[in-house]
């Protein structure tokens, strides 16, 4: 039996483009930190969570200068008092999570195999209120900034250990897809700046390397005047390049934050951060 | 012998054409020279919110159908058409992105 | 209604200080507009007064370009550790906060 060899070629090439092949997670997180040590490779990988100032010494200077007093600390001083506030029923967020709620951000986002959903901290957040009959907050709103704010200075040092289980795999590839993935009238994906052109300039500012972005969150953003969260800014990257935003927290962006932040594993924490 | 080679190109055939499964041929604005700025104005609507369910609409799409109902309002129809189509034309861009990019972002993986 | 924060913080180099401050304030310009569409009043420090050791060593005059939450650093000549610190501000609204550091 002779089998042309194009016959043959068109059976592998379509067979191949339905059924990839699907590298684990921690293969993809290999690989996507070998892109950055090779990309700059006099650069601590860890030192990737300072963003854009682990790769130009002028806008670092200024920035050290800013950290001494930090813009966010207002945040964090509102956020440790939200945080201390009872609910009308007695319980606080204490409850809801481990270790009373100190130093625990880094176990965010998860992959919750009962309501089958990546859980970010805000989501988490929202769920203690809704299970203590309080409305839930705008994720937008200063109150879910000040909070994560809190959330994210006591647990910073600590590092991300994220887990993608079996359930979780499809969440974790649909984040992959949406990184990788063009959108807007600029045709962007999240590599074009962030791997790519990582290090290079766009207008004005110096473009951060992915590994690192998952650390600082959230942030104080001088162009915000204010802290927010790490979907506000995705919704403005994707605004940025004429893509219409998608709503802060829906499960799109959710799942580009558990691809995200897997792709950070084994680095620090340093939030909430200031940028500007 | 000749059976086995027939199901193969079959086979073939069958998994190209079912990989090459698209939306219906997006509208070509110039099929339309007849159109009125309504016709347009809905027609990119509609692919507009098609793209929205695919999480790929642009913000530029939206801007110009806005610009182009507020033309039509002022009975400008044709600055209104003017928008209408561009609306359009950007919106069958922002669906054919969605759709390539279903399998082009596999491309960009770090390996 | 709680005075809104004044933190500070002061830093002794070779006699002269560093004073950081960070004022809590929503600086409204006064031309912007809430959802409803109305104008939100302009609501902004007007003055700024820095003492040492009682002393005014610095008044500043602000106005609606100063950005929300200012913060705002200057120097202090002949500064000794023990030294009182104090920085003051009132607002168009005739709201006023302060807040002091003892250098070290």
């Amino acid at each position: 039996m002779k089998i042309s060899l194009g016959i043959m070629l068109t059976l592998v090439l379509t067979l191949g483009s339905i059924c990839s092949v699907h590298a684990d997670p921690e293969s993809d997180r290999l690989a996507f930190v070998r892109f950055y040590t090779e990309r700059f490779p006099n650069i601590d990988i860890q030192a990737h969570q300072d963003g854009a100032y682990a790769l130009d010494a002028a806008k670092r200077e200024q920035w050290l200068e800013m950290e001494e007093f930090p813009p966010y600390e207002l945040a964090v001083d509102e956020g440790e008092a939200l945080f201390a506030l009872a609910f009308k029923n007695g319980n606080n967020y204490a409850g809801c999570f481990d270790n009373a709620g100190v130093g625990v951000k880094q176990q965010f986002p998860m992959f919750d195999a009962v309501s089958n959903q990546v859980v970010t901290l805000e989501l988490a957040i929202n769920q203690c209120r809704q299970a203590n009959q309080e409305p839930e907050l705008a994720y937008l709103s200063d109150e879910m900034a000040y909070i994560t704010a809190y959330m994210a200075f006591t647990s910073r040092g600590n590092t991300f250990a994220i887990s993608v289980p079996q359930a979780g795999v499809a969440a974790y590839e649909q984040g992959k897809q949406f990184f990788y993935e063009r959108r807007g009238k600029l045709d962007f994906d999240c590599s074009s700046c962030h791997m790519t052109n990582a290090g290079n300039n766009l207008r004005a500012e110096v473009l951060s390397a992915s590994v690192g972005h998952a650390t600082h969150w959230p942030t104080y953003r001088f162009k915000w005047e204010q802290v927010g969260g790490l979907h506000k800014r995705f919704v403005e990257c994707n605004e940025q390049v004429g893509a219409e935003g998608l709503a802060p927290q829906s499960e799109a962006y959710r799942n580009l934050e558990y691809f995200l932040t897997y792709m950070n594993n084994g680095m620090a924490l340093n939030g909430p951060a200031s940028r500007k | 012998m000749h059976k086995a080679r027939l199901i193969c190109v079959v086979g073939a055939l069958m998994l190209t054409s079912a990989c090459g499964q698209s939306e219906p041929e997006p509208e070509s604005v110039d099929a339309l020279p007849e159109a009125t700025a309504a016709v347009v104005i809905d027609q990119a609507r509609a692919a507009y919110e098609l793209a929205r369910q695919k999480q790929h609409a642009w913000t530029l799409t939206a801007d110009l159908i806005e610009s182009a109902s507020i033309a039509l309002a002022n009975n400008d129809e044709a600055q209104a058409l003017v928008d209408a189509k561009r609306a359009l034309f950007t919106a069958n861009a922002s669906l054919a992105q969605a759709e390539k990019e279903q399998h082009a972002w596999r491309s960009r993986v770090a390996q | 209604m709680e005075a809104r924060k004044v933190k500070m913080r002061g830093k002794i180099k070779n006699t002269v200080a560093q004073i950081k401050v960070l004022m809590e304030h929503p600086m409204e310009t006064g031309t912007r507009r809430d959802e409803a569409g109305d104008v939100i009043p302009a609501h902004f420090i007007q003055e700024v007064i820095c003492q040492h050791n009682d002393q005014v060593v610095l008044s500043v005059e602000w106005g609606t370009s100063i950005s929300k939450n200012p913060y705002f650093a200057f120097k202090i000549n002949d500064a000794n550790p023990g030294d009182v610190v104090k920085v003051s501000w009132t607002d168009n609204l005739g709201e006023t906060s302060a807040g002091d550091i003892t250098l070290k």
